[in-house]
């Protein structure tokens, strides 16, 4: 759930040729543009009227895991774990009983400098549905049985996570130790210790409102201001987030496996420079993001996709480029899984081809082209549009319409994307590995 | 529980109350109303369940030493015994909100 590049979640423009819409057509809107209000206490709310007869409604505060303090780590993830429970004016019970005669659905999304509440009905009633989303959201009773009770929850959740999923988290922790470093998960050593006021300090402290936002697809914005208002939110300005340095360590975490996950990464772009998180998300693009076609290793068109297969010879593996980016700070890099015995090579020739990524006009033209897809492709749907809307409205303040988006994505030259190679080349890196490590180099053996 | 109707009449007649309580005994064994309440009730067992760590140790405290005395055959010292005044109903917010979310369900399931 790391957050990528919020910027850079554009909004997709269509151009329909219908005429004049009367109240509440069937057909989607002209633009997906959001409309954006500030409220007098710094809460912002935006949305956009597609006309969709899916309503969705996100409260988000910027409180991910970045903010946890050593005393209350995995605070964030046990929010999440306990949304819908019992709140101050309702019961757990009647919580999911009036959502489910209204038919909604609420879900709870966290990341490591947000968590967002979100709510999706039918447009014809998602009015009676926004008290209950509000309440959720600000006035959660964190009853001590109920948290007790969530708890082999959150232990089914620790157990299932991926290696992968470990290693990138590792990665975080291991280039930020803390802040940003904190882990997305809580440790099973501290489950015990989050008791009823610590939750309840962590949420007084930092769901205020100015922190806030309020955000809405397929909702009126003349709905969603009052709903917003009554919002019952300290305006504090809560505590400033830790600023990020990166160090340059290495954490591994051997478990019994046939294979090793290794992700290393260098400095990347931080959001608050909009053009060089693009140009970072565009070397993201020429180094391989990915396979572009389906079971296929993607060796053909990523020099770290190419690099590992190489080295892993008749052995399966997966290699792709790694880019994130947050609101001070970035990760560039690659992330592997291969077999143990080949892991070794595999990781040396990935870190090999990531020092030495060459940058062409045709490539950046591809990358441009990719990027484009990509974000217009995850802000098509209702779900990806609300939380891409959410996170900008949540960390920076605005949204930026898709229009200057595409333009900046534009406005980057192979230059640029060079320079941005070069950063790569000569950065200090970064590194976490699970799984058998045993043939795994150490991260003063890579150069 | 009395109803409320009966509760009131007897409000009007608090040394009843008094006497009712002394008379009944428990009080003697240094135990409070909350302890003696009976534990198989569903309500009773899931508001236990939820008392905090404090109160249930001093509840399994009294419940000890009552018990003691009873193998005894003995009460404690009359400047020992539980007052009426000094009866904590320690169980009741507890129990009061598991009720409540019985009756919820009940009427949910009344009308749904």
């Amino acid at each position: 759930m790391a957050s990528k590049t919020p910027l850079l979640r554009a909004i997709a423009q269509r151009q329909y040729a219908a005429g004049q819409a009367a109240a509440k057509p069937l057909q989607a809107a002209a633009s997906q543009d959001a409309k954006t209000t500030v409220l007098p206490n710094k809460l912002v709310v935006a949305s956009v009227e597609n006309n969709s007869p899916l309503s969705r409604v996100s409260v988000f505060f910027r409180a991910g895991s970045r903010f946890e303090s050593t005393e209350n780590l995995g605070a964030a993830h046990f929010l999440r774990i306990v949304a819908g429970l019992a709140t101050r004016g309702a019961s757990h019970f009647s919580i999911t009983r009036n959502l489910q005669q209204l038919g909604a659905n609420l879900t709870c999304q966290v990341g490591r400098e947000h968590i967002a509440y979100t709510l999706e009905a039918t447009n014809d009633t998602i009015e009676p549905t926004l008290n209950f989303l509000l309440e959720i959201a600000s006035k959660q009773a964190f009853k001590p049985w109920e948290l007790s009770d969530a708890v082999p929850r959150l232990r089914y959740e620790l157990a299932g996570l991926s290696a992968p999923a470990k290693a990138v988290d590792l990665l975080h922790q291991a280039a930020f130790r803390s802040g940003l470093g904190n882990s997305l998960y809580v440790a099973k050593r501290n489950i015990g210790k989050l008791s009823s006021e610590t939750m309840q300090h962590f949420v007084n402290q930092h769901f205020t409102s100015a922190r806030c936002a309020v955000v809405g697809v397929g909702v009126d914005q003349e709905l969603l201001v009052p709903a917003a208002q009554s919002l019952a939110l300290d305006s504090a300005n809560g505590p400033a987030a830790i600023k990020p340095t990166f160090y340059a360590s290495e954490l591994r975490r051997d478990i019994a496996s046939n294979s090793a996950f290794v992700a290393i990464a260098t400095q990347g772009a931080s959001v608050s420079n909009a053009k060089d998180a693009v140009t970072f998300a565009l070397l993201h693009k020429v180094a391989g993001a990915g396979p572009s076609v389906k079971w296929s290793n993607g060796a053909a068109t990523s020099p770290v996709a190419k690099a590992a297969a190489a080295a892993a010879e008749n052995e399966v593996i997966a290699a792709s480029a790694f880019n994130t980016s947050y609101s001070d700070a970035g990760l560039f890099g690659a992330v592997v899984a291969a077999p143990s015995n080949v892991a070794g090579k595999a990781v040396e020739a990935v870190v090999r081809s990531l020092r030495s990524l060459s940058v062409s006009d045709a490539d950046v033209k591809r990358a441009k082209s990719q990027l484009k897809a990509q974000l217009l492709q995850e802000t098509e749907t209702g779900s990806g549009l609300i939380e891409s809307i959410g996170l900008e409205a949540v960390l920076r303040g605005s949204v930026a319409p898709s229009s200057q988006v595409l333009g900046l994505i534009d406005s980057v030259s192979t230059a640029d994307v060079a320079a941005a190679a070069k950063k790569v080349s000569s950065g200090k890196l970064a590194m976490a590995a699970v799984g058998n490590l045993s043939q795994v180099p150490y991260l003063d053996q890579l150069k | 529980m009395a109803s409320s109707k009966l509760s009131a009449y007897f409000s009007k007649f608090p040394g009843l109350k008094r006497w009712a309580y002394n008379l009944s005994g428990f009080n003697q064994y240094g135990l409070h109303k909350d302890d003696v309440l009976n534990e198989s009730d569903p309500d009773v067992a899931e508001a236990l369940r939820r008392l905090p760590q404090h109160l249930r140790d001093e509840r399994t405290f009294r419940i000890v030493r009552a018990m003691q005395l009873s193998l005894q055959k003995s009460v404690l010292p009359k400047e020992e015994w539980t007052k009426f005044e000094e009866d904590k109903k320690y169980l009741q917010p507890y129990l009061r909100e598991v009720v409540g979310e019985r009756q919820e369900k009940e009427e949910w399931n009344k009308n749904i």
